[in-house]
């Protein structure tokens, strides 16, 4: 008994913590976006760079964010390919996501709510670059959200391909 | 025969045949059913999705090019471009990843999407510098875009419909056959042939089976028909004939025994013992021991007393009927005839012929008396006569006046007492009483009396006698009177039929072939001879060859019946050979040394049943005639 309350208070304190953290580790600071708008993010976030609450980003804020890559397979193309951009939970960081889930818009209408866990269990990319090309729109650009297929084969189900959004536009995290 | 196996076995060839492509017909569209089966479960929602979203798309670029040209909403050039670009998203989608695979293996996506792509590439500068007031190039692009909408339509159409999953579960087959096996008609014209074979084979088999059906109903008809002529046959056999089963009851009789038990109709006796049909017990016992041994009961005579209570007499035989798989008596089928008629003529003529002979035994002992009788005054008369012609030679010569008729009367007397003797002889042969006196005594004697007996008979006709006696004749064991009366009968035939001619006695002694040695005594004439009828006959008592020669010769009849009985009380016989004009040849066989005769003498014996050992009298006739006496 006495056991299982040291425990659960060992655990109370921990989530204050990383709590405690989160809101304290936000500098806010988003630079307005100078080009061509490629995402926008909305809901419950603490930093906005726009009015109505949004975060926007152009190709050169987002990737100031910081570009990774990844080489896998996708469900939608032949063989492997080389993916460049931001990883999710790193923009989710920059914009101070509060929510559990980010609801993906895309630019032809397409919907999906993505859990926010996911960013924290895999690397997942929001793509602009595939082999060293940018994304258009025509290449399911500019933004495609990339989970790593290869190294996880337990993604290969309908659910994350549903997650896996092309011609991403908006974020709303809830 | 042949026809109608040659016929069963084509049936049963296209039955087989039928089967066989239905079956193959039904695995095959069973298996393609199956294969699409699974290509629409691995065609999820998402790949129907972006099949027709293509179409989606490009329906939204097309409307977003009117709104751009007709300057309504707020779609501007990068609206508009991004339209386009979002549409030609689309085609990789149609032949990348997993879902491109499948898409492309069910439409016709993998030469479609090339073409639209390049027609894109095509479209992209003139829609860049498309002005929203230029109807012209607007309706261009728009025609050029609009061009796209049927083939990807139909793609969507082939990937959300079955034609398009029958693509993708089997690739088309390489070879022609595999073409055609794999070609649904071909399953359907499969399933529809063999079913329609069926439907035929099932009539015509109705058919043959109505035929059959006929056919046995006309063999049954041919059976019955067969059954009652049978029936009819068995009732009319003038025979009881009746089969009991192991425990003796009645599983078949004919009319005729149903009638002799009293029955109007046989089958009520079915099923009954004889026992309880009002038969004696025998009847069933019989029956029993049959079943028990299993062997056939010999004809047999049953008197028995019917039902009706007329006692008959049937000749009776029962056989057992062996089941063929149990080797088990099963029935025994009793066959009767009713002799009742013939056993009473039977009675009757054995009544008749002991009649008979016990009056041919009185005619006998009749004549033997009768004989006797007339000997007796006979003898008288011969001595008085004997007596007077003594008297009469010692009276003078002219006194002797009655020797002569004395003479004729003591003559007269002698001939009538030897008939006498002679009827009385064949009298006593045929009364059973002549009797045998066998004695040992020497046959070249014997024949030496006889020549001196014989030759005074000879001088009447003029004929000449000639002795030929063998030197080794030795003696003999018989009845020396009765030898001597044969060959004296024989040897005065032969004079009384010979006239100025020769007559022979000839004998030896044959060397015996079973038991003693034989003697042969032959006389020969040169007389009338006989014909071969005359033969036949020639033995018989009171019989001459010709009624005539009684008047031309004289005497009984009787010396040559008598001869043969003589010979064979004997235990020898005669035999005859003769021509007509030839004379005739009398052959005596007698065995040397009669056996047995010793004992048997005394009762004598009756030639006219003795006939064992009795050899026939070989009239051997050579189609030649001879005389008779």
């Amino acid at each position: 008994m006495l056991r299982r309350s040291v425990v659960a208070l060992g655990v109370a304190v921990a989530l204050l913590g990383a709590a405690a953290t989160a809101s304290a580790a936000a500098p806010c600071d988003l630079p307005r976006p100078t080009g061509r708008v490629v995402l926008t993010v909305t809901g419950a976030i603490d930093c906005t760079n726009a009015p109505d609450g949004r975060a926007e980003f152009d190709r050169e804020t987002l990737g100031a964010l910081g570009l990774s890559e990844l080489t896998t397979r996708t469900p939608w193309t032949d063989g492997e390919v080389t993916f460049e951009g931001v990883l999710a939970r790193d923009l989710m960081a920059a914009v101070g996501a509060r929510g559990t889930t980010a609801r993906a818009v895309a630019l032809n209408d397409y919907e999906a709510d993505i859990p926010l866990a996911d960013f924290e269990r895999y690397p997942v990319l929001l793509a602009m670059r595939a082999d060293g090309e940018p994304l258009r729109v025509r290449d399911k650009g500019p933004l495609w959200v990339i989970y790593p297929w290869s190294r996880h084969p337990e993604l290969g189900d309908a659910d994350t391909r549903g997650k896996s959004v092309w011609q991403l536009e908006l974020l709303d995290v809830r | 025969m042949s026809g109608a196996r040659l016929r069963y076995l084509r049936s049963y060839g296209l039955l087989t045949a039928a089967l066989v492509v239905f079956t193959v017909s039904l695995v095959l569209s069973f298996h393609k059913v199956r294969e699409q089966q699974e290509t629409i479960l691995k065609v999820s929602r998402e790949t129907r999705w972006n099949a027709l979203q293509a179409d989606y798309e490009l329906q939204r670029l097309l409307r977003a090019l009117d709104a751009y040209a007709l300057g309504y909403g707020d779609v501007d050039r990068e609206a508009l471009v991004e339209r386009l670009d979002i549409f030609w998203s689309r085609m990789p989608l149609l032949v990348e990843g997993s879902d491109g695979e499948l898409i492309t293996a069910m439409s016709d996506a993998e030469s479609v999407v090339p073409r639209v792509v390049a027609e894109l590439e095509a479209i992209e500068p003139d829609l860049l510098a498309l002005e929203p007031d230029d109807r012209a190039a607007q309706r261009a692009i728009r025609d050029r875009l609009s061009a796209l909408q049927e083939p990807l339509r139909r793609i969507a159409l082939q990937v959300n419909t079955g034609t398009g999953l029958a693509r993708a579960a089997a690739p088309p087959p390489s070879s022609v056959l595999g073409q055609i096996l794999a070609h649904p008609i071909v399953h359907l014209g499969g399933i529809l042939l063999s079913g329609g074979v069926f439907i035929l084979l099932l009539v015509l088999e109705t058919r043959r089976t109505r035929g059959l059906l006929a056919a046995t109903e006309a063999a049954q008809a041919k059976a019955g028909a067969a059954e009652a002529r049978l029936r009819a046959v068995i009732d009319a056999v003038p025979a009881m004939i009746g089969a009991t089963d192991r425990e003796q009851r009645f599983v078949f009789l004919n009319r005729q025994q149903a009638r002799a038990y009293g029955l109007d109709d046989e089958a009520r006796a079915i099923g009954l013992r004889p026992t309880e049909l009002g038969l004696g017990a025998e009847i069933e016992r019989l029956d029993r021991r049959v079943v028990e041994t299993g062997a056939p009961l010999p004809s047999a005579e049953e008197t028995r007393r019917d039902p009706d209570g007329v006692e008959r007499t049937y000749l009776t035989t029962r056989v057992p009927v062996v089941d063929a798989t149990t080797g088990e008596v099963g029935a025994v089928v009793g066959v009767a005839v009713d002799i009742t008629a013939r056993k009473r003529a039977e009675a009757e003529v054995q009544l008749a012929r002991e009649q008979a002979e016990a009056a041919s035994r009185l005619k006998s002992q009749f004549l033997a008396s009768v004989s006797h009788e007339l000997r007796t005054p006979l003898n008288a008369i011969i001595g008085i006569a004997e007596m007077l012609l003594e008297e009469a030679e010692d009276l003078k010569p002219d006194e002797r006046l009655q020797v002569e008729p004395l003479r004729r009367i003591h003559g007269a007397s002698m001939h009538l007492l030897s008939l006498i003797d002679e009827v009385l002889d064949l009298a006593k042969i045929e009364a059973g009483r002549m009797e045998l006196f066998v004695e040992e005594f020497d046959a070249a004697a014997l024949i030496g009396h006889v020549r001196s007996v014989a030759e005074p008979l000879m001088d009447r006709n003029g004929n000449r006698l000639e002795v030929e006696a063998a030197a080794d004749l030795g003696a003999m064991r018989s009845d020396q009177t009765k030898v001597r009366q044969a060959l004296l009968n024989l040897l005065g035939n032969a004079a009384k039929f010979t006239r100025n001619g020769r007559v022979t006695l000839a004998a030896r002694r044959l060397p015996g072939d079973d038991g003693g040695d034989r003697l042969e005594f032959r006389v020969s004439d040169t007389g009338i001879g006989m014909t071969a009828e005359q033969m036949a006959r020639l033995f018989e008592p009171f019989s001459q060859a010709e009624a005539s020669t009684a008047r031309d010769h004289g005497g009984t009849g009787l010396g040559l019946a008598l001869t043969k009985r003589f010979c064979r009380m004997l235990g020898g016989d005669v035999a005859v050979e003769s021509e007509r004009g030839r004379g005739s040849t009398f052959t005596v066989t007698l065995p040397a040394v009669l056996r047995g005769a010793a004992d048997d003498a005394a009762d004598g014996s009756t030639p006219g049943r003795d006939g064992a050992g009795a050899r026939r009298v070989a009239a051997v006739g050579r189609g030649r005639a001879g005389a008779a006496r």
